[in-house]
């Protein structure tokens, strides 16, 4: 168990000074909570003496006062100490994490990563911070003062001492039992909830189609017996678990008990004098009350492995690298013919089969290169290649003559723009979402570019304008307005590489054609790739490249590959 | 002795009130989760029936129907007939409600007033089973369940046996897909929702509704149009399970429906203008608008 305060540790980073500062303000704290049981020892011991006085009397008096204060005090630093460097530590977890992601291949978070994030952003980090970091400092104080505790029964008597030292070994033995009966029951209990979960999303998701093909019932005892799985392991756990914290209360009463026979023993047979009786009488409750808590407080730790480890294994996932420093301005002295992107010899595998075998090929400057083959063939990998989605696994692709892997990831993502049918807009005025393109653009040129996107009359008639919030609990937009928008931003952006899925301009009917010229508009003088659908719409395009099975295995313009017979000239007539 | 008494006893008293000022911070989330779930529970029940479905035939009547989302109608009276074995295509601009109207058919809502019946029988008479009986709602939606592709055709209809889940597949067009993964068909929709694109994941979800062969058909044909590629064979597969049927589409694109036997132009929750293409080219301003709009859009090059 000393292991996870260990873990957490090692997750505190800078602040772990701090952190150790608030275990010594925790142990005065906790050594001023016990003064005044000291202090009325004394006095108990003045009086039966017959030494007490005024003075002393005042003494005394003062000194309580200032243990109760001193106190506070300490309690107080502790929490600034502690408290505090937990929520900064994880502040600095956080922000490390943004930046972590970053840094991560595009592909991973369309590879169901997402809820994985959410969970350990909302779920894992949370539990930690408020349940645990708070602890830390009691804990360790808690294990401290019992061993002073025990010590001090060894300086009054060696057989007390002794025997606190067997209670305190049976207090280990039950805590660590508990502990284990916890640890292994909450991973039983995550599970069966993780399953729980899965089947309520897919209820909730699916409940039209459940409700459109009579399922209700079938599906409705499914997630009962999901919910009712779930009710019983948890009241497992409880089974399993209860007994062992009566167990450890047991082990307090009995230790307490047992030392005060063994003292009763001592003082009858005159082994110690009636002030150490007193004196132990008070001290007695307080005995093992800090072994006691520490078990206590540490159960809720248990569950603390498994977020640490899902936290740890979205850390674990590789970055992409972005260790180039060249930019395209350094190199865009090429000649106006010199080729703007080149795939050289390209392999490329999600996992281990390969999804792009040695794909070659180059678009000049300012030429429209389509790419077409059917479904899944791989013609929208080779685009998200080129904006580092993913990196290649052999060959490299350059742009501008500059390897893309060379060059950082900032300066890469300024030279393209994307297109995509998926469009996503934040949830902030329509100005600021076209105004991400390039932040630093004039009012002018954010309205002139929703003009060329065709969306400035829409946005006029919004409620407020420009300055219309969209999103949730704002205006909400049909999905050819949101195409547009994004387009007004790529349009600002004005980068001279544009990535574009054709499928975009035919998502939403009525707004077809408008979204059909905001593209125009965007891909004038552009280098164009575009990851076509409908071969109409790329007749024109410099170089076509039919991606069929991993490979390109046809290339040229319209006529050239209507004249081979190819695929390409029978997917032109199945589609005419 | 009486003092230590005190002592302890006051030390354990004014702990547990602090334990139960401990808890006064989550009263307020308390509240706030109750009041959650009390909404959610107030929430009205759709009206539904018991009766099983005794209509004649399988027309269906749209009656004066007025319906609203909270506060805001979005259909404003609409009527319209569809006959059995025809195919009626509803068409206007986003957000004129032919979504609404459709979804209405398949008691997504209940409606404000009017009346919308089946063979003569209202469909808030018929126990929701009895109307999911009759009708195949193909919408636009993508999901599949955690299960196996073959099991999310299967719910189509629980009894068929492996022969007409197969088939369903085939005439889905989800052979050629099916081939490329692994397990084929046994593939699990959680793996294969990486594998899939939303055109293919969308073809699961036809065959499904091919094997379901609900004498009704609501269908929204920007289904059709997810994989442009496959377009032909979408079109050929929906040709095949619209036969014989009492079928709604809701149209997008204009050249698919240009065929059907009753295009309903609605705008503005109000359906202006219903009769084929023809007619309405001649007769309908709206409707020859979006027509045109349409023929341009679909010459478009990326560039010229």
């Amino acid at each position: 168990m000393l292991k996870i305060m260990h873990r957490l540790m090692n997750n505190t980073g800078k602040y772990k000074g701090r952190i150790r500062a608030s275990y010594i303000t925790a142990f005065l704290k906790d050594l001023m909570m016990k003064a005044p049981l000291m202090l009325c020892f004394f006095c108990i011991s003045l009086f039966m003496q017959g030494q007490m006085d005024k003075t002393k009397c005042v003494f005394l008096g003062a000194a309580v006062l200032a243990s109760v204060i001193l106190q506070a005090v300490f309690e107080h630093l502790s929490n600034v100490l502690q408290s505090a460097a937990g929520y900064m530590v994880f502040a600095d977890m956080r922000l490390r994490l943004g930046d972590h992601l970053r840094k991560l291949p595009m592909g991973y978070f369309t590879e169901g990563n997402m809820g994985k994030i959410s969970s350990v952003l909302a779920t894992d980090m949370v539990f930690i911070e408020e349940n645990c970091m708070g602890v830390l400092s009691e804990l360790v104080t808690f294990i401290i003062s019992q061993g002073i505790m025990t010590v001090m029964m060894f300086v009054m008597d060696i057989r007390l001492g002794l025997l606190s030292l067997l209670i305190v070994a049976a207090f280990v033995i039950v805590g660590n039992l508990m502990l284990k009966v916890s640890t292994d029951h909450s991973v039983i209990k995550q599970e069966a909830g993780e399953s729980l979960t899965e089947e309520v999303l897919d209820f909730a998701e699916g409940i039209g189609i459940i409700k459109s093909y009579n399922m209700l019932g079938n599906r409705s005892k499914r997630l009962t017996d999901e919910f009712e799985l779930s009710c019983k392991k948890s009241i497992d756990f409880e089974v399993a678990y209860g007994p062992w914290t009566r167990a450890l209360y047991l082990t307090f009463g009995a230790g307490t008990a047992l030392v005060l026979a063994l003292c009763a023993y001592l003082f009858n047979t005159g082994r110690i004098s009636d002030i150490y009786m007193v004196g132990m009488a008070l001290f007695l409750f307080d005995m093992f009350v800090s072994i006691r808590n520490y078990y206590g407080q540490m159960a809720r730790l248990t569950v603390t492995n498994a977020c640490l480890d899902r936290i740890e294994e979205v850390f674990a996932a590789e970055e992409l690298k972005d260790e180039g420093r060249n930019t395209f301005a350094d190199t865009a002295s090429t000649g106006p013919d010199a080729a703007e992107i080149v795939y050289d010899n390209v392999s490329f595998a999600y996992t281990d089969k390969d999804v792009l075998k040695n794909v070659s090929f180059e678009v000049k400057r300012g030429e429209m290169a389509a790419l077409v083959g059917p479904s899944g063939g791989g013609k929208s990998t080779i685009a998200s290649l080129l904006a580092r989605f993913w990196d290649v696994k052999s060959g490299r692709i350059l742009v501008e003559g500059e390897d893309i892997r060379n060059v950082s990831l900032g300066s890469l993502m300024d030279h393209i723009s994307m297109v995509f049918q998926r469009v996503y807009l934040f949830q902030d005025t329509v100005y600021n979402n076209i105004a991400i393109g390039r932040p630093d653009a004039a009012r002018e040129e954010v309205e002139e570019a929703t003009k060329k996107a065709r969306c400035y009359d829409f946005i006029m008639q919004l409620p407020e304008g420009f300055d219309t919030v969209i999103g949730e609990g704002g205006a909400s937009l049909s999905g050819g307005e949101k195409q547009r928008i994004s387009i007004a931003r790529c349009i600002l952006k004005d980068s001279s590489i544009v990535i574009l899925d054709e499928a975009t301009a035919s998502v939403d009917a009525d707004n077809e054609r408008a979204i059909q010229e905001a593209i125009s508009e965007l891909c004038k003088d552009k280098t164009l790739l575009v990851i076509a659908h409908r071969l109409k719409t790329i007749k024109d395009a410099d170089r076509i490249f039919v991606v069929s099975e991993d490979e390109i295995t046809e290339r040229g313009d319209h006529d050239t590959l209507c004249k081979q017979n190819g695929m390409y000239s029978h997917m032109v007539l199945l589609q005419a | 002795m009486i003092r230590w008494c005190l002592y302890f006893a006051c030390r354990s008293r004014s702990g547990r009130l602090l334990k139960a000022l401990n808890f006064a911070g989550k009263f307020p989330q308390l509240d706030y989760k109750i009041a959650e779930l009390e909404k959610m529970m107030d929430h009205p029940p759709l009206k539904e029936g018991t009766s099983p479905f005794k209509g004649a035939d399988h027309d269906v009547e749209f009656k004066n129907v007025h319906f609203g989302y909270e506060d805001t109608e979005v259909l404003h009276g609409v009527s319209l007939s569809l006959k059995q074995g025809t195919t009626t295509a509803l068409v206007g601009e986003s957000g004129s409600g032919k979504s609404t109207l459709a979804k209405l058919l398949v008691h997504y809502y209940d409606i404000d007033s009017g009346n919308i019946t089946i063979g003569g029988q209202d469909i808030t008479d018929m126990s929701l089973k009895a109307l999911n009986d009759q009708v195949a709602f193909v919408s636009q939606e993508q999901f599949l369940f955690n299960t196996s592709l073959y099991e999310n055709i299967l719910i189509g209809k629980p009894a068929a046996t492996k022969e007409e889940v197969l088939t369903a597949a085939e005439r889905a067009q989800c052979n050629e897909f099916l081939e490329r993964l692994p397990d084929g068909i046994k593939t699990q929709a959680a793996d294969g929702g990486k594998q899939l694109s939303g055109g293919e994941r969308q073809r699961i979800s036809l065959a499904r509704a091919i094997l379901k062969n609900a004498p009704i058909i609501v269908l929204d044909e920007a289904t059709a149009f997810m994989d442009p590629e496959n377009e032909e064979k979408m079109n050929a597969a929906l040709n095949e399970i619209v036969k014989d049927k009492t079928v709604l589409v809701i149209a997008h694109r204009l050249s698919t429906i240009k065929n059907a036997d009753k295009i309903c132009v609605m705008k503005e929750g109000q359906c202006i203008a219903a009769d084929n293409h023809d007619g309405l080219m001649k007769t309908c301003p709206e409707y020859k608008k979006l027509w045109d709009a349409s023929v341009s859009a679909s010459t478009w090059k990326v560039r010229e």
